[in-house]
């Protein structure tokens, strides 16, 4: 149990560090983000969900490094090198034994199991309401899609994901409309947006909750805005689609209380998806990825390069804290 | 609207059964659906009485026996039933599990509705005149 208490300790540390750094950011990197065009920009705000997970992940291997490396290979062991009678990050040696590691550990690990089992709850509620969705409708095979009672269109359901309108839709907005919020609905089930999503709120558990829910709100917009466009080359018209999201929005004004599917939502996410559909302009964002590779790179050689000076000053600080 | 009970599956085809045949008592129930599933008079009485309980069920009195009818249409069964399933739903969309086409819940301002459908329109004129 300590050796997991001293990763977790050290991976959470790493991503509090990370966490820091992207909140800073975070209000100069949206609005250039929502600049690129939807594809490449699900992966932008999925590399920054991940990135303090990324960085944690890194300062364990950082501490852990020349340990395993060592061990792996068979060569002498390195940790004396910093001196001192006991270790933190040594596999070989007595690991330093303190209570404050164990509960740090032990919160850690609580925190990580309690967030999961909400996942999981959440997952399996959901699967129940589909089942009961799913009794009172019928499967439309020619249109690929479920028929259920009231005015709701979702793809829904893990681990295949299947779409479901309300059979009351059909009659309440017009054909072009229906066809759009079909196409629509259709992408998201090819994309396999509903795993990315999953992934993502997984990747990012040790965010803040505020930059977390902006972060994923990032995501949900791109991949609504990507399957805007999918939807405007299936149907051969993207100011369609984009009249069609207007239309489902005036439309659930008369839905009965109840029937209708509604959540809450940012109002910028309803006029960007619009003004990306009627004048859709996108940068080029190939510099800026080429960029975030290529330090993204220098920093694993460069850990790798020097593990053994930052593995010493990692047990170090660990000591100076912890001991 | 008022969410209805979950139901089992022999709730769920004595509630069809009253639905397409008018109101039932336990022996013609039990006819219909107790027979060919391998269920005693018993568990198709005990089926009829939760219903009734449930409040989906009336009943009156017809010499020893009631005779149960529906209380509630099968449309709106289904509504009521599909409303609660996407109540669940709802906290479902928070947590990742499920893609609306649009959140309705922005349905409230009308003015910002109308500055976009400026906006869409400028963009049909645009597209138009090309």
């Amino acid at each position: 149990m300590n050796l997991l208490s001293v990763v977790l300790v050290v991976a959470m540390a790493g991503a509090a560090a990370a966490c820091v750094l992207l909140r800073a950011a975070l209000g100069r990197v949206v609005a250039p983000l929502r600049r690129v065009a939807p594809g490449p920009r699900v992966r932008w705000a999925l590399a920054l969900l991940a990135a303090p997970s990324g960085v944690g992940a890194l300062g364990a291997l950082v501490a852990f490094g020349p340990c395993l490396r060592t061990l792996l290979l068979g060569m002498s062991d390195a940790c004396r090198s910093h001196g001192g009678p006991e270790f933190f990050f040594c596999l070989r040696m007595p690991m330093h034994d303190t209570p404050v590691a164990w509960a740090a550990g032990l919160v850690v690990v609580a925190w990580v199991v309690s967030r999961l089992a909400m996942g999981t709850h959440a997952l399996v509620r959901t699967r129940s309401a589909l089942g009961r969705l799913r009794r009172l409708g019928t499967f439309d095979a020619e249109r690929g899609f479920w028929l259920v009672p009231g005015d709701i269109a979702i793809v829904a359901g893990f681990p295949r994901a299947q779409v479901y309108v309300g059979e009351r839709l059909e009659s309440c907005v017009s054909s072009a409309t229906f066809n759009a919020v079909i196409a629509h609905e259709r992408a998201h089930q090819r994309r396999r947006d509903l795993r990315t999503k999953l992934v993502a709120r997984a990747v990012s558990l040790c965010l803040p909750t505020s930059l977390r829910t902006a972060l994923l709100g990032e995501l949900d917009l791109a991949m609504e805005q990507a399957c805007d466009a999918i939807a405007a080359d299936e149907i051969g018209d993207a100011l369609t689609v984009a009249g069609s999201l207007l239309e489902l929005v005036r439309a659930a004004a008369t839905m009965p209380e109840g029937f209708a599917l509604a959540f809450s939502a940012p109002l910028d996410h309803l006029e960007a998806r619009v003004r990306a559909l009627c004048a859709p302009e996108w940068s080029p964002s190939g510099r800026a990825a080429s960029a975030c590779f290529a330090l993204c790179a220098m920093t694993i050689v460069g850990c790798v390069a020097f593990d053994l000076p930052l593995h010493d000053m990692t047990e170090s600080l660990f000591e100076r804290l912890l001991g | 609207m008022n969410p209805v009970p979950r139901l089992g599956d022999l709730e769920l085809a004595v509630l069809e059964l009253v639905w397409s045949s008018g109101d039932v008592d336990v022996k013609e129930a039990h006819r219909a659906i107790g027979l060919p599933r391998g269920i005693t008079p018993n568990t198709v009485q005990s089926t009829l009485e939760r219903l009734y309980r449930k409040e989906l069920f009336t009943r009156e009195r017809s010499g020893h026996a009631y005779r149960y009818a529906a209380a509630v249409s099968r449309d709106e069964f289904r509504a009521r039933a599909a409303a609660a399933a996407v109540g669940e739903l709802r906290g479902a969309q928070a947590k990742g599990v499920l893609a609306a086409f649009v959140d309705i819940a922005t349905r409230a301002d009308r003015s910002n509705l109308d500055r976009l459908e400026a906006i869409l329109a400028a963009a049909r004129a645009k597209q138009a005149s090309k």
